[in-house]
């Protein structure tokens, strides 16, 4: 078992008639303007891909974290029912983001595969305050 | 069944007498306009049943194979549940192309993440979810 494809996207969405996936505004680096950074909607997809010997049925865990803060650890179960891939979508709603550095997406299998992908929160832009000048 | 035009039959008709292999075959309808609509249009009892009407016809042309084999991937690629018709070895390629549905399918799990109360809700998208049955050799 492997994970294929690994990413973070403000949106992902499958179309039910056609079963394609789009991802949309994928991540790289998000620049906070202040922080904690409030990060409404953001998407981790996965597309897992098993061999026919392999078990159908996967228990993953989904981890979120930021550096070494863990934000989100979830169980995620991988169900490939009778097919030798899978998707999964992980769609996060109201991530808070309390300090700048490596937001990591992953989703583990023990003693398996490991999906990853990392987001780089950039610190907000040091401004100079604004000079007064007496007449 | 939906309603073919005499062009949309021909075009089945080609496809078959075209393929030469199971997959090129699969591949071809796969992306006909025609199974599209049948997909779309047709739920999957439907096809299955038209599957074997057509499938179990004495008297077998280019059209006629190209219509049979055209509804079994409609079948396939249904996105609702499916259960793999017993008569899918009336085609000499029927087993490939369920072996071909298999490999090709694909099911999603959409996880959706409350981070804020920490609540986790699941749902399940199969694409062609073949219930297959054991051989009957």
């Amino acid at each position: 078992m492997r994970a294929v494809i690994s990413l973070v996207a403000q949106g992902v969405i499958r179309d039910a008639q056609t079963n394609t996936i789009s991802a949309f505004n994928i991540l790289e680096s998000l620049s906070a303007e202040g922080l904690p950074l409030f990060v409404p909607n953001i998407a981790y997809f996965v597309l897992w891909e098993r061999e026919p010997n392999e078990p159908s049925i996967r228990e993953a865990t989904l981890n979120v974290r930021l550096e070494q803060t863990v934000l989100i650890s979830v169980g995620a179960r991988i169900d490939f029912q009778t097919f030798l891939r899978a998707r999964s979508i992980n769609q996060i709603a109201g991530l808070v983001l309390p300090s700048p550095g490596q937001l990591v997406f992953e989703m583990m299998v023990p003693d398996g595969p490991r999906a990853t992908y990392t987001v780089t929160i950039n610190a907000p832009a040091q401004v100079p305050p604004p000079r007064v000048e007496a007449h | 069944m939906i309603r073919l035009t005499g062009s949309e039959l021909i075009e089945l008709g080609k496809l078959y007498a075209l393929a030469n292999t199971p997959p090129s075959l699969y591949h071809a309808l796969a992306k006909n306009s025609s199974v599209r609509r049948m997909r779309t249009e047709m739920g999957p009892a439907v096809l299955a049943a038209d599957f074997n009407r057509f499938s179990a016809r004495d008297k077998r042309s280019e059209v006629s194979l190209g219509l049979a084999y055209a509804t079994l991937v409609a079948l396939l690629t249904h996105p609702e549940r499916v259960e793999v018709p017993r008569t899918v070895e009336r085609l000499k390629w029927g087993r490939a192309f369920v072996e071909l549905a298999k490999s090709s399918g694909l099911v999603t799990s959409t996880r959706v993440i409350d981070a804020l109360q920490y609540r986790v809700q699941t749902t399940t998208s199969p694409a062609s979810p073949l219930i297959l049955h054991p051989r009957q050799d």
